[in-house]
């Protein structure tokens, strides 16, 4: 019950503040970018052979992935002490 | 009447080349019904005849019941009406009653709600329930009483001298009766309980004393607590006095004591419910009834696999906390005056236990949000590099041979992926020390 009505007030806290947002259009991604992923795709699959370009894309996802939640918890944080009151 | 009609019974007769005998005593053979200590039993059978027509005997429902007979069932269990000539008979009284040896209330044996249907085809004059033996399943306990139930039947029996005749035109139709001596009287009431009339058993049952089904566990499952359930369906005839259990460790082909794994058993269809404590693994469990006193072992081995995983949270919460739908189980515990904990089990998984409709919100909230800007301009960028890989169709193929591949291109790729994850291990450790908080 108490869990439950937490959970309730940031879910109308976290719709308030993105309503505007729902309003606005889907994006669209550009149909030439997926084309051109593809076509990356077979190079570095040509290139897998004599180079490990697995072992490239793993490591590459794995930074991306890291500097992501990075950047989302210092872009959590500059909000939050946007707050008043909050140091 | 109720000794005129036993006088039906006590004539010898010939059914499939057998010749039956009858006995007195209570372990088995005619049984005579005491109303005052309820030693006996009856029958349950439906009739579905007309009043006044002749014909034969189609079909008729039946059950039966046996009282004080040790373990044993009936097997056979035949009506005897010699004289065919009962066509005018007007007498009303008949009384069909159900007793309980336990605690003396009504109620009737049956294959479920369903009664069991044997189709009879014999002369007018004379028929047996042979077919109760190819029905093994309606085992005629030796613990209770079983009622005769006719309902809405048309008496046209015995005056109390005559026995009765079942005839029928061919088809079914409905026979009327009722109880008491009162043709319009209630039908089916427990107040004249005690006043049943008595049958004659031939054969005793003899089969199969054995395990008949392992319920529980299941082949093949996974059981996420140490602590087993083991559910086992049997039928003893009275052969066997324990339900014996055997479990295999089938890493090491090894037998696991258990302990206990002799389980005590009574008469007729018994399901045994017992929990057994296993270590994490994988066993073969076997089942099987036994004679302590002479050492035999009754029917099949059943056997069934399954595996045991610790879950550390079902063992000490019950339910598996790390699953939101196992956790909204959690109060379920009884409330009461003699498990107060209970009621404080029951009011903080009230008070702090969120429901799934809490989460499923958010879930959907997110999917909306998924493709409005600006977050959609990243899911798609995710999803687009997402689909870069390295093991699509190539765009070229480098000539080379075989042996130049395996002897110097594969060991150099390896060892640069090595490389490639030394370095992003090195760069993780600089960049997570930098870190400012």
């Amino acid at each position: 019950m108490i869990t439950n009505a937490i959970l309730f007030i940031i879910f109308l806290v976290v719709t308030t503040i993105t309503s505007p947002l729902r309003l606005l259009n889907d994006v669209a991604l550009d149909s030439e970018f997926a084309i051109s992923i593809a076509t990356a795709s077979t190079y570095l699959s040509a290139i897998n052979t004599f180079l490990p370009m697995t072992t490239l894309l793993t490591v590459l996802g794995f930074f991306i992935t890291f500097e992501t939640l990075f950047f989302t918890y210092k872009l959590l944080m500059w909000v939050i002490k946007k707050i008043p009151t909050i140091n | 009447m109720a000794v005129a009609f036993l006088s039906l019974f006590l004539i010898p007769y010939i059914a499939n080349g057998q010749i039956f005998s009858q006995t007195s005593t209570s372990s088995g053979g005619i049984i005579l019904h005491d109303p005052i200590s309820n030693v006996g039993f009856s029958i349950n059978a439906f009739f579905d005849l007309p009043a006044g027509t002749t014909g034969f005997v189609e079909s008729f429902d039946f059950f039966a019941g046996s009282n004080s007979l040790g373990n044993t069932g009936i097997q056979f269990l035949i009506f005897e009406f010699p004289d065919p000539d009962f066509l005018t008979a007007t007498a009303t009284d008949i009384g069909f009653y159900t007793e309980n040896a336990i605690d003396n209330s009504c109620q009737y044996i049956s294959q479920g709600a369903i009664p069991q249907q044997y189709n009879v085809g014999f002369s007018k004059d004379r028929f047996s329930i042979g077919g109760l033996e190819a029905t093994s399943s309606v085992f005629l306990r030796s613990d209770r009483f079983y009622r005769i139930e006719m309902s809405d039947c048309q008496a046209s029996f015995f005056n109390g001298t005559t026995p009765p005749e079942l005839f029928g035109s061919g088809g079914t139709s409905t026979l009327n009766c009722w109880l008491g001596d009162d043709p319009n009287g209630t039908l089916n009431t427990c107040a004249n309980a005690g006043l049943g009339f008595p049958f004659m058993v031939i054969n005793e049952f003899s089969g199969n004393t054995g395990v008949t089904e392992i319920v529980q566990p299941t082949a093949g499952t996974t059981t996420a607590t140490t602590t087993v359930n083991v559910i086992v369906d049997l039928f003893n005839s009275g052969s066997a006095d324990v339900l014996t259990l055997f479990v295999d460790d089938r890493v090491t082909n090894q037998q696991v004591i258990i302990d206990p794994f002799d389980f005590a058993i009574s008469g007729g269809f018994v399901t045994v419910d017992v929990d057994i404590e296993l270590p994490t693994g994988s066993y073969t469990l076997r089942a099987v009834t036994f004679n302590t006193v002479t050492g035999s072992q009754f029917g099949n081995v059943l056997r069934v696999d399954f595996n045991v995983i610790n879950n550390e949270f079902l063992e000490v919460f019950g339910v598996d906390i790390t699953d939101v739908d196992d956790l909204i189980t959690l109060a379920t515990t009884t409330c009461s005056f003699t498990n107060i904990t209970g009621c404080f089990q029951n009011a903080l998984v009230f008070a702090f236990v969120p429901a799934e409709s809490s989460f499923d919100r958010f879930i959907t909230l997110k999917d909306q949000l998924i493709n409005k800007p600006p977050f959609g301009y990243f899911a798609l960028l995710a999803n687009g590099l997402s689909g870069l890989n390295s093991t699509s169709s190539p765009a070229f193929t480098l000539a080379t041979e075989d042996n130049i591949t395996n002897a110097i291109f594969t060991p150099l790729k390896t060892g640069l992926s090595f490389i490639l994850f030394v370095f992003f291990g090195v760069w993780l450790y600089k960049r997570v020390i930098a870190i400012q908080l």
